[in-house]
């Protein structure tokens, strides 16, 4: 039983990984707000 | 500190310095795929794999590869640890692993940390030791090496988020490096008297006529291994502090080298793949002069030893008879400077080994190894670990440094953004979140206060030390925490996990991102990356990040105890 519960600790962990990979991926998209230093502009 | 002393840590500075570049070029090679001197069996490997080696991943494909191999490696480890009493290769007849146990460490051995709360001679079977440990040893490593070579990729590219492939890196990686270097290591820790073999434990008579079990084993093999994959998982308990494990002081040496030569020569590689070779020495000598200043203080505390034993009249100077300072927990053929030297490479880089006990070193002395696993282990680092760290770090100095100017900050021609920033405080947020909330748990819970040996401050940093080594995937411990049980066991294995992947994560969607951007012309403006201002800035934004982090947690450990025991208390 307890094995069971590790195995599906481990499971989930790197399934919440998965997901942060993902939500990095949404986090990188680029902005449309202009975020260019004040020399560019 | 005795002149001898200080001749061992210039002789190993020298030493690594001339191996860094010979190091460096060789890696570069062998990632850019001009070295195929084992191709013969690298292609192999691939079609069985099913494999393409010339496809470019996404940066979250990857991710992906480096999370689906991690997962399925552990999960096989954690069922051979469960059922290693009905394999073969066991001739001590040792039981499965206890749930808990096999969890941490197969948790442990896959994030390249080898936090042992076993005896390994007395509970791992050879085959155990063998097809599970050692693998990890080389595999944890070789994914760390692909991580920093991908992040280095992306510094390099401008690919549209593909920064190379995951599972070939890892084969090279595994194949070029870590194979032939350990086999060459191995036999130099054979010459030096490290036992390799398959026998059965003897028994011996000792001189006061009492019987003693020697363990015995292939330890050469995996001792060349987990130093060179900066793993530190030893065969036995005691470590490298074991004699069979590290003999003489040139097997010592062979291991405090063997820990920085991958991470010292990726400062190198870096160099040539961003084609700019100061900026890569630039990360060599930030990365050396915060590990001379540890190795500095951790000597300078040992060698000065206990101050209530100054104070009690004991003569604790360095002699021709005796070496002075703080022996205690120390081997008399390492001595005051080898034990303290080791304990900064092993702490800098994410290996672990030890060859003294960091819970009998001084205050002072033992918060080095802390704080070093505490700044993120970017000091070298762990093999490719470090190298992703620090990058981690120099993106956030150019942020900071163009933020001073009120320019939009570029690192090697691309500019650094919003998006790149927040992967970068993803990565720097997840350290303090996992140590100090796990710290402050098992202060205050019944099960975390069960495991403690000793009271006060010592007690405190003692479970700091748990948690910080295991996020920082160094595996190293103050011995003096009981760490079996379903609390430790557990907390501990999940600190691990998040503190491998939530920094390669984070890490590689930088470096995809980098990749998308187009590099623009150095200008008036950009911030030089190969000065002494930029390696004098790199340091203060580790030290002040490490430093508003974790002072607090350290203020209530090794510094005040530093304190106490000035004032003759111990605990």
């Amino acid at each position: 039983m307890i094995d069971l519960l590790y195995i599906a600790l481990t499971l989930l962990a790197f399934a919440a990984l998965l997901a942060y990979v993902r939500a990095c991926a949404l986090l990188g998209r680029e902005d449309t707000a202009d975020s260019r230093g004040k020399d560019e502009r | 500190m005795t002149a001898n002393g200080w001749l061992q840590i210039l002789f190993y500075c020298v030493v690594l310095l001339a191996l860094t570049k010979p190091m460096g070029i060789y890696m570069l090679k062998v990632y850019d795929g001009s070295h195929r001197w084992l191709g013969f069996l690298e292609r192999p490997i691939y079609r069985i794999c099913g494999v393409d080696e010339k496809e470019d991943q996404h940066w979250t494909d990857y991710a992906a590869g480096v999370l689906l191999f991690s997962v399925a490696s552990m999960l096989v480890t954690y069922l051979v640890l469960r059922l290693q009493g009905a394999l073969p290769l066991n001739p001590e007849r040792f039981p499965g692993v206890v749930d808990r146990q096999a969890f941490e460490t197969s948790a442990s051995f896959t994030t390249n940390t080898n936090w042992q709360s076993y005896v390994g001679e007395k509970t791992m079977s050879y085959l155990s030791q063998m097809t599970q440990l050692a693998m990890h040893n080389f595999a944890s490593a070789a994914v760390g090496i692909s991580v920093a070579i991908a992040v280095i990729r992306g510094l390099a590219r401008r690919s549209a988020g593909k920064i190379g492939n995951f599972w070939v890196d890892t084969v090279r990686g595994t194949l070029y490096i870590l194979i032939p270097l350990s086999i060459v290591l191995a036999l130099l820790m054979v010459q030096q008297g490290v036992i390799q073999n398959f026998s059965s434990y003897v028994t011996v008579k000792t001189l006061e006529g009492a019987k003693q079990t020697l363990a015995m084993g292939p330890v050469a093999s995996q001792e060349a291994i987990k130093q060179l994959g900066t793993n530190g998982g030893g065969f036995f308990n005691a470590n490298a502090a074991h004699p069979f494990e590290n003999p003489t002081p040139w097997s010592n040496f062979l291991s405090m080298i063997a820990i920085f030569v991958i991470p010292a020569g990726l400062t190198y590689t870096l160099g040539r793949m961003v084609k700019h070779q100061r900026h890569g020495w630039a990360v060599w000598a930030t990365m050396f002069i915060l590990f001379f200043a540890g190795t500095t203080t951790a000597y300078w505390a040992e060698a000065r030893g206990n101050p209530i034993h100054a104070a009690e009249g004991l003569d604790i100077k360095a002699s021709a008879l005796q070496p002075g300072g703080n022996m205690e927990g120390k081997e008399v053929r390492f001595g005051i400077v080898a034990s303290a030297l080791y304990a900064v490479i092993t702490t800098d880089a994410s290996c672990g080994a030890v060859n003294a006990m960091h819970d009998s070193f001084t205050a002072i002395g033992g918060m080095v190894p802390l704080v070093n696993m505490q700044l993120g282990e970017v000091v070298f680092g762990g093999v490719g670990a470090g190298m992703y760290g620090m990058l981690l770090m120099v993106v956030l100095t150019v942020f900071i440094a163009g933020l001073m100017v009120g320019r939009t900050p570029e690192y090697l021609g691309k500019k650094i953004q919003s998006r790149e920033i927040r992967m970068v405080m993803l990565a720097v947020l997840a350290s303090p979140l996992v140590i100090l909330v796990f710290t402050a748990i098992a202060s205050v819970a019944p099960p975390g206060l069960k495991g403690l040996n000793n009271s006060g401050p010592h007690g405190f940093s003692e479970i700091l030390y748990a948690y910080s080594s295991s996020f920082a995937n160094n595996g190293s411990a103050f011995a003096g925490l009981t760490g079996t049980s379903y609390f430790y066991n557990t907390t501990l294995g999940i600190a691990m996990i998040i503190g491998r992947f939530a920094v390669i994560v984070p890490a590689l969607a930088l470096a995809g991102f980098l990749s998308e951007r187009k590099v623009v012309a150095e200008s008036s403006g950009t911030f030089p990356i190969a000065t002494p201002l930029f390696v004098g800035l790199l340091i203060s934004v580790i030290l002040i990040v490490g430093a508003l982090t974790f002072f607090p947690a350290l203020a209530l450990g090794p510094i005040v105890e530093h304190f106490l025991t000035s004032a003759r208390t111990l605990f």
